[in-house]
């Protein structure tokens, strides 16, 4: 919403006349100024000068040497204008050093043509007054004094503009009516529109009354539910035609276009009271009758913005005999619209539901200012008012004469009222408030105080408030509350830190999760942020379950789905890294999976995905190409540092990984992951390299492991021994097996059994391994002779051999 | 010297040459050792089995039983003096081994460090999320948690929405094909702690939320927000300015002023915008702050009363406030980050610069 400072200053002339003191109060009673901008800046350094006389340019053809007097003295301007007035007539100056910021120009002392102009005469378009000019401004030799700067030469030529963000709540503040009496309640400023009453309107809507007994027009609501109320007034011999300057450039600085007397003077109506208002040109329209209704079947509109539209049954319209005048609230009929030749208006001020023009609104993506407002709500209450202002505007710029006036419907509704008590507002706001204040406050604001009860004993004081039709807003207490609390100011509101009990333990998986993350974080992982949004596509691409969250809505049928799995997003960025030339990347997600759920909602699990791809740190040498090995190590460290459980791992083959390389991670019985290479074919669907390790982590299941006992064990007490043993081993035999078999054959003196070097090539044969474990033999009640070690050494060599056909290397 | 060895000779002469010639000779036997080792084997040859001095002994058993003390003495002395020799020059040779160690060349320092694992990077809206948790955490608040996919029920009608709000429009919100939608804020679990708990309580809800923006530099459709809320006996506006200037202040600095401006949410009132004085320019006015010295940085209000009443709570005996932020827009600001969409892209060369 655009504000005028001259037009509220003009329906209160108390209100100060400094925008900053203006915006700051707008802002901090909660109509947000997102700006304020002068309009017409150049006009305060302007001035009007009377032309002396011409002559041409002495090389230039097309310009001419204007000979003007500033007040002082005389000047010599060069100009290229066609409409230079004779001698006497009055133009504008910008003098030498003025700053023309809409045409992004400042008059610099400049020699055209050889001749050196002293100033520029401008248009109203180099003012930064209107779009578009023909010429210069011209004035009629009475206009002013010259040398007198044009903004104090006519008002309209400056003013402030105010950028208001107004939230939906506040319909009463989308007209400068309910602007100005907002911040006369914000600057303790008394309110009176009186300005507004015109001498004798009551009466001149009487003698129309009596007029309209001819039945003019013949009015019926039919969709009484959408419309509240019509009023109208028939309006003969309008002279239509372009508005006056003044009325022209206020709506120009409201960014509203002006096109003629008659629409002009509705627009001004509806930037006055936010009521909008719509006229129709009498002899466009059919018969002698209007009715309110919603569309029939088939029944178009040719709109004001030149579309076409074929309506819907939900669409509320106002309707001739013959059919569809306009879209009600919305926009109006290019057929029945006042043009430059309408001497006959019919203008309308109604009441439409908000809810009915905002799905019209919605249905043809028409949002108009009548839209606007009417979706918001607005005050019934002024029907008569506005009517009444507007027809007098119209006779006022046209000459036109009210020879009808009709309404259906009632605009002046019972209003509500709500009790405000002094204990309420004071716990609400958690400090005192003076009584009178909040009702000072409150009948600034239109809220009419009806009772008033002092505090009696244990009872509190309680006032008893009429609800103005203004504020649709308001209904209860609390409304009254924020009021009283606004217009106060929060800053008078002191601050308390308030005592929280501790609420019962529910953060534990905030914990889990956080410490998953920096478990991550702490294995070098970096962490990413994904779309939850995905594609059927990309899930079936990366293997995972079918989506069961399905939007109806979506922006694009990249997002039409929620995922079932973090893979894919993972996917994606490191393909997107790639393409970068990024090769090195190990991204870590934590999220939100979709799934089957066991009532109408989905299940909401929470997961873990890395993706590894590139090489690994070495120190001063090439690292090695992350391996399977990588991802087991990164689950067993991140599992460790989150849960302190030590996870185990069991090859199974999944689909989305490459079946050599493929494994579950399993704690006691619960399965809480998999891991694998990515399936080549999965990598080339998602463009990134073969080489790209995944480690998926089951969030619920690993949150929900038991805590382990705490308690440490002792310390040895004893010196432990060490025997390495080195076996050349064909390839198919898995370390594990050997480790578990050593371990087995060593018998409870074998504390640990460690493969510490794996080696293939020459000497060990092909399609062979040579595999050291060290085994670490210790009693926890005495110290081992090495007789007994090697004594025991041998045996589990003998149990090694035998069941494994394989002999120590040398 | 060790070519006087042969020389000594059973017999009283042969036992007194030998020591005096051992005597002799142990000293420069012993400074020409120029390691540690050749040191080690001098010292063999003269007090080994087969060493000089225990060949002398022996020869001491040809001796008149008179004049054995007398030898053994000597002996005895000699190998003491071998011994303290020997220990000085040991300690001579590790001190030479020393001075010659800490006088090599200076290592290459300019070398890359070697390091056991790399450090890993939060998200910037992970970080964000963190700290702001957590202050909230310290501020007796606990985290909740709430659904994205939601009931409209729970993510506008209980909150107050009017039914015809735009913000339940197809146009705004993603609805699914169950007829539930991806919820537009996570005010979603007010409605949820309030339903299923009683009161005294106070929470803090971070969490994923879904609008129907399409992508752009300032627009993602689906961004991060973090709702915090207490509902005690006689919670006060106050106890809310109190809170946010808590906030406020342990998120940008002590110091911090923030201003409350009055605006409207259908689910408090009253409401409020809160703006923070500009960390960047400290209130004097910039590009970031667009000149006005302060950033918007979330809205709060008391909850409505007609939310209390939807989900069964007296509004007469209960009271409350709620704040919610985006995190986005937190971590724009502090990082300086211009495009919102290198939040979701996850660059490992923009990952790699948060700490
Ligand atoms: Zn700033």
């Amino acid at each position: 919403m655009k504000a005028s400072h001259k037009w509220l200053r003009d329906l209160v002339p108390a209100l100060p006349d400094d925008p900053a003191i203006i915006a700051k109060a707008f802002t901090n009673g909660g109509l947000e100024v997102e700006g304020v901008h002068c309009f017409g800046a150049a006009s305060a350094h302007c001035i009007v000068v009377r032309v002396e006389g011409f002559a041409p340019h002495p090389t230039r053809s097309g310009l001419r040497l204007v000979t003007v007097f500033d007040g002082a003295g005389t000047r010599v301007i060069v100009c290229g204008a066609p409409n230079v007035p004779e001698p006497g007539g009055l133009v504008v100056l910008a003098p030498l050093g003025v700053e023309l910021p809409a045409v992004s120009l400042t008059i610099a002392p400049r020699a055209i043509g050889g001749v050196s102009s002293e100033g520029m005469l401008c248009s109203e378009k180099e003012l930064g007054l209107s779009d578009e000019s023909e010429g210069i401004l011209v004035f009629a030799p009475d206009f002013a004094v010259p040398g007198t700067v044009l903004a104090a030469a006519q008002p309209c030529f400056h003013d402030w503009i105010y950028e208001l963000s107004v939230t939906p709540n506040r319909p009463d503040a989308l007209g400068h009516v309910g602007l100005a009496r907002e911040l006369c309640a914000l600057l303790a400023i008394p309110f009176s529109l009186a300005i507004l009453s015109r001498p004798g309107s009551e009466s001149h809507v009487r003698e129309a009354h009596a007029a309209d007994a001819n039945g003019a027009i013949a009015l019926r609501i039919e969709a009484t539910e959408r419309c509240e109320a019509y009023a109208y007034a028939l309006l003969e011999g309008a002279v239509n035609g372009p508005s006056p300057r003044a009325l022209r450039l206020r709506l120009q600085a409201l960014g509203s276009r002006s096109i003629s007397k008659l629409v002009d003077a509705t627009n001004e109506a509806l930037l006055l009271f936010g009521h909008p208002v719509h006229a129709f040109d009498r002899d466009k329209l059919a018969g002698n009758s209007l009715t309110v209704r919603v569309a029939l079947p088939g029944e178009t509109l040719a709109g004001l913005d030149g579309v076409d539209r074929t309506l819907s049954a939900d669409d509320l319209v106002i309707a001739d005999s013959k059919g569809v005048a306009a879209l009600a609230g919305v926009i109006g009929g290019s057929l029945s619209s006042v043009d430059a030749g309408t001497s006959r208006v019919v203008l309308e001020v109604a009441v439409f539901d908000a809810r009915s023009v905002r799905r019209t609104g919605r249905r043809y993506a028409l949002h108009t200012d009548a839209s606007h407002r009417f979706e918001r709500g607005i005050d019934p209450s002024d029907t008569n008012e506005v009517r009444v202002w507007c027809m007098h505007r119209m006779g006022e710029l046209t000459g036109a004469k009210v020879v009808g006036v009709g309404s259906e419907g009632a605009w002046l509704l019972p209003r509500r009222s709500v009790t405000l008590r002094h204990e309420r507002l004071e716990l609400v706001t958690g400090g005192p408030v003076p009584w009178a204040e909040s009702q000072q406050i409150l009948e600034r604001l239109g809220f009419e105080c009806s009772a008033n009860i002092p505090p009696t004993g244990a009872e509190t004081a309680s006032a008893t408030y009429q609800i103005p039709a203004h504020r649709p807003d308001c209904s209860r207490e609390e409304d009254l509350i924020e009021e009283v609390m606004r217009v106060r100011g929060f800053d008078a509101i002191p601050a308390e830190l308030p005592a929280i009990r501790p609420a019962a333990e529910v953060d534990g998986r905030e914990r889990f999760f956080r410490r998953l993350r920096e478990a991550a974080v702490g294995a070098s992982l970096y962490e990413a942020c994904c779309y939850a949004l995905t594609s059927p596509e990309k899930l079936s691409a990366a293997k995972a379950p079918p989506a069961i969250v399905v939007l109806q809505n979506p922006l694009h049928s990249e997002r039409s789905v929620l995922r079932t799995s973090l893979l894919p997003a993972l996917l994606d960025n490191l393909a997107m890294a790639r393409r970068k030339g990024e090769r090195d990347a190990r991204l870590f997600t934590v999220g939100r999976v979709f799934l089957q759920g066991s009532g109408d909602l989905p299940a909401e699990p929470m997961c873990f995905c890395a993706v590894l791809s590139g090489g690994v740190s070495a120190w001063l040498t090439k690292g090695d190409n992350v391996t399977v090995w990588d991802a087991i190590g990164l689950a067993e460290s991140v599992i460790d540092r989150t849960t302190g459980h030590r996870v185990t791992v069991q090859a199974r083959v999944h689909d989305v990984f490459h079946p050599r390389a493929s494994g579950d991670l399993v704690i006691g019985e619960v399965v809480v992951g998999r891991f694998g290479q990515l399936h080549p074919l999965v990598a080339d669907a998602f463009d990134v390299g073969r080489e790209t390790l995944i480690l998926e982590l089951d969030g619920e299941a690993l949150c929900a492991l038991p805590a382990l006992h705490e308690a440490i064990l002792p310390l040895p007490r004893f010196p432990a021994n060490y025997r390495d043993v080195a076996l050349v081993v064909p390839s198919a035999v898995a370390a594990g097996t050997l480790v578990t078999a050593i371990r087995e054959a060593a018998g409870t003196l074998a504390k640990g059994v460690e493969l510490f070097d794996r080696y293939t090539g020459t000497p060990i044969p092909e399609g062979h391994a040579s595999l050291a474990f060290r085994v670490v033999y210790r009693a926890d009640e005495r110290s081992l002779t090495d007789a007994e070690v090697d004594e025991r050494h041998g045996s589990v060599l003998k149990v090694i051999h035998e069941r494994f056909g394989v002999a120590q290397r040398a | 010297m060790s070519d006087a060895t042969p020389e000594v000779a059973p017999g009283f002469t042969g036992f007194q040459g030998a020591i005096e010639a051992i005597a002799l000779g142990f000293p420069a036997r012993f400074e020409g050792a120029a390691s540690e080792a050749a040191l080690r084997e001098e010292k063999a040859k003269l007090l080994g089995k087969k060493g000089d001095l225990t060949f002398a002994l022996k020869a001491m058993g040809a001796l008149p039983p008179a004049e054995r003390k007398a030898a053994g003495e000597q002996v005895n002395g000699l190998k003491g003096a071998i011994e303290a020799a020997f220990e000085g020059r040991l300690r001579a040779i590790a001190g030479e081994a020393l001075a010659r160690e800490l006088s090599g060349p200076a290592y290459d320092l300019t070398l890359p460090p070697r390091v056991a694992s790399p450090r890993g990077h939060k998200h910037p809206i992970g970080i964000v999320r963190d700290e702001i948790v957590d202050i909230f955490r310290s501020l007796g608040f606990a985290v909740h948690d709430g659904p994205e996919v939601e009931r409209e029920d729970y993510n506008f009608t209980k909150l107050g929405f009017p039914p015809d709000h735009p913000a339940t429009d197809m146009q705004d919100s993603f609805w699914t094909t169950s007829g539930h939608l991806l919820r537009t804020h996570t005010s979603n679990v007010q409605v949820r702690a309030m339903l299923g708990k009683v009161p005294p309580f106070a929470f803090v809800a971070p969490g994923t939320v879904y609008r129907r923006d399409n992508e752009d530099a300032t627009h993602l459709p689906q961004f991060n927000q973090l709702e915090a809320f207490l509902v005690d006996r006689r919670v006060s506006f106050s106890h809310l300015r109190g809170v946010l200037a808590e906030f406020a202040e342990r998120l940008y600095g002590p110091g911090t002023t923030i201003r409350l401006r009055p605006s409207y949410f259908p689910f408090v009132e009253p409401g409020a915008e809160v703006d923070v004085r500009c960390v960047f320019c400290k209130g004097s006015g910039c590009s970031t702050c667009k000149g006005t010295g302060f950033i918007e940085i979330l809205g709060c209000g008391m909850i409505h009363p007609v939310v209390f009443e939807n989900c069964g709570i007296d509004p007469q005996a209960w009271t409350g406030f709620a704040l919610g932020m985006g995190l986005e827009r937190i971590a724009l600001l502090r990082y300086g980050i211009e495009d919102i969409r290198l939040l979701v892209e996850n660059d490992p060369r923009f990952l790699s610069q948060f700490r």
